[in-house]
């Protein structure tokens, strides 16, 4: 009918990955990492996670008996959400949403040096009764890194998937 | 051992009339749903016999047939009631499962309230037309003073006060339970709660009550046969529908979810929303509103949540409590369920506007109260944002409604899964 569909939202293409993006993916503290469980059904979880800038991966850890690990097991296309949030104003609003392909790589085979950055990064919390045991990595690499600033957006496609 | 135990707690939980039909031997041989009929056919025959025997007037046989009726129709409603209030789950708040259990014990194992009610229903009745016999002398006929018919009607007028009676109580505690748990409710802590979903059986078995009222209704033309019969039976049902609302209100007071849950979906100001398409996750955050049974967020028809919920409804929201120093503060609610978008200009977007519109309006003005500044941005900036991203409903924005069918709770990283 007279829906008005015409306004589409506008989407600047980029060929690197906006400075900007990397920037909130270095910073920021808490991301949320959606998965799909069989039938097409949403998950949703908020973890922990490093960026590694050379590979252009993200890493995340958590426990093995996890949904989102069973999840990962039969689909590995993930979501993953990172943002900054201000309550004053939505034009001030930016983040970074990356899909991509998930998989899952062993504690012990993990590049030292990243494992060393989250410890840093969550040093606080690790020593906090933070469920250690029975861990797994989890890397994203990102298919589509999607970056908004207020309404504006800029989309890069990874060119190596 | 095991057997014998579970034999008595089966049988302890009855009412007289399920006891009569499991005792009785044609109706005991029989599956409880060919009971129902069985007790119409030998009511009726009885009363086919009685009414050729002594040449009744027509009358008194559709009257008399509307009475048998009453009395099966009801049966049907308690074969259906009895089975799903035996399979009601605990509610994990102490005080709830006090509220329910008693509410349970009185209503299947104590027989004195509704004998009590039944019996006073039917000596009322039974004084009334003894001391004006003169109602019944034109509907018996040639019978009337015989003691097997006195017998029969006395048998028959039993039947329906009971009902009757039973109705009423039923009805009575219904009213005071619900009253109860919405006050054992307000007092519930932490992840202490009654799932919603027994709370819904428990409003759904109300509405049986309504249906024992209505049922009445084929006792109109018998009452009116006499004018106090009439307002008794008007008084029944009036007390009926009063106590019915009663339940129903206070049933709504009554919250969906435990006050923790609650309190992160009232204070947190942001949520993200995951969908699937293509077996493809996606995840963004919005700004929502909480009403206290449904999650309410904004979208723009550009939007691609908006294309993929038409495509999937499905949908995860994820709530959280964020601490950077404390892992112990972080908490996190992830509600799972069907998405439903309101305020399309489409016919079943029209019909649902006419469904929840007023509602809709409630929800807009929860967002102005919660988010005021981002409103006033909405407000101010309209002319500079492209037509896409402007407030404005129908012609550029829909609402979606959250319907949650599980919900999980993380808190200390540890996650823990609540029934709806």
């Amino acid at each position: 009918m007279f829906v008005a569909r015409t306004h589409k939202a506008r989407t600047i293409r980029t060929k690197e990955i906006p400075e900007e993006a990397l920037r909130i993916l270095k910073s920021s503290f808490f991301s949320y990492l959606g998965t799909s469980e069989p039938g097409c059904l949403p998950h949703l979880t908020a973890m922990f996670y490093v960026w590694h800038d050379s590979s252009k991966s993200l890493y995340l850890f958590t426990t093995k008996g996890s949904r989102k690990i069973s999840n990962i097991r039969r689909n590995t296309r993930v979501s993953l959400t990172v943002d900054e949030r201000n309550a004053v104003s939505p034009a001030a609003n930016r983040g970074v949403m990356i899909q991509g392909r998930a998989m899952m790589i062993e504690m012990e085979l993990v590049d030292e040096m990243i494992t060393l950055e989250f410890m840093e990064k969550y040093i606080k919390f690790l020593d906090a009764g933070y469920p250690l045991g029975n861990r797994i990595a989890i890397r994203i690499t990102p298919r589509v890194v999607l970056y908004w600033r207020g309404i504006q957006f800029y989309r890069w496609k990874n060119p190596d998937v | 051992m095991q057997g014998a135990k579970s034999s008595v707690k089966h049988t302890e939980r009855k009412w007289i009339y399920e006891e009569i039909v499991d005792r009785v031997p044609p109706f005991s041989w029989l599956p409880p749903t060919f009971d129902v009929l069985a007790q119409l056919m030998l009511v009726e025959t009885i009363g086919i016999a009685a009414f050729l025997y002594f040449e009744m007037p027509i009358e008194s046989a559709i009257y008399g047939t509307l009475a048998i009726l009453y009395t099966v129709v009801w049966s049907a409603g308690c074969l259906y009631v009895i089975p799903w209030l035996r399979r009601l789950r605990d509610p994990t708040n102490e005080e709830e499962r006090k509220v329910l259990r008693a509410y349970k014990n009185r209503l299947l194992m104590d027989r004195r309230y509704e004998l009590a009610a039944g019996f006073a229903c039917f000596a009322g009745v039974y004084v009334y037309l003894v001391l004006n016999a003169d109602i019944l002398q034109p509907l018996l006929g040639a019978g009337f003073g015989n003691p097997l018919l006195v017998l029969l009607l006395a048998v028959l007028a039993w039947d329906v006060c009971y009902r009757i009676g039973l109705s009423l109580v039923t009805t009575f505690f219904a009213a005071k339970r619900s009253i109860e748990l919405s006050q054992a409710a307000r007092k519930r802590r932490g992840l202490k709660y009654t799932a919603y979903s027994e709370v819904r059986t428990l409003k759904s078995l109300d509405s049986v009550n309504l249906y024992w009222a209505a049922s009445a209704v084929l006792l109109l033309p018998l009452a009116s046969v006499a004018p106090l019969l009439l307002y008794g039976l008007a008084a029944f049902l009036g007390l009926v529908l009063a106590l019915s609302a009663i339940s129903l209100l206070a049933m709504e007071t009554v919250p969906w979810f435990p006050p923790d849950v609650e309190s992160i979906l009232d204070n947190e100001r942001f949520a993200y929303v995951s969908l699937c398409e293509k077996r493809q996750a996606h995840v963004t955050p919005v700004i929502f509103v909480y009403d206290g049974k449904y999650l309410y967020f904004g979208i723009s028809l550009a939007s691609a949540k908006y294309r993929k919920i038409k495509k999937n409804p499905n949908i995860a929201v994820l709530v959280d409590l964020r601490d950077r120093n404390n892992i112990m503060n972080n908490r996190a609610v992830m509600l799972r369920g069907k998405a439903l978008i309101l305020g399309e200009i489409t016919p079943i977007g029209l019909f649902r506007l006419y469904l929840h519109g007023l509602w809709m309006l409630r929800v807009r003005s929860m967002f102005s109260r919660k988010y005021p500044r981002y409103m006033k941005y909405y407000d101010t900036q309209v002319s500079e944002l492209p037509l896409a991203w402007q407030n404005k409903p129908f012609v550029s924005r829909v609402m979606v409604r959250v319907e949650p069918e599980r919900i999980t709770y993380w808190r200390e990283a540890r996650p823990q899964v609540l029934r709806v």
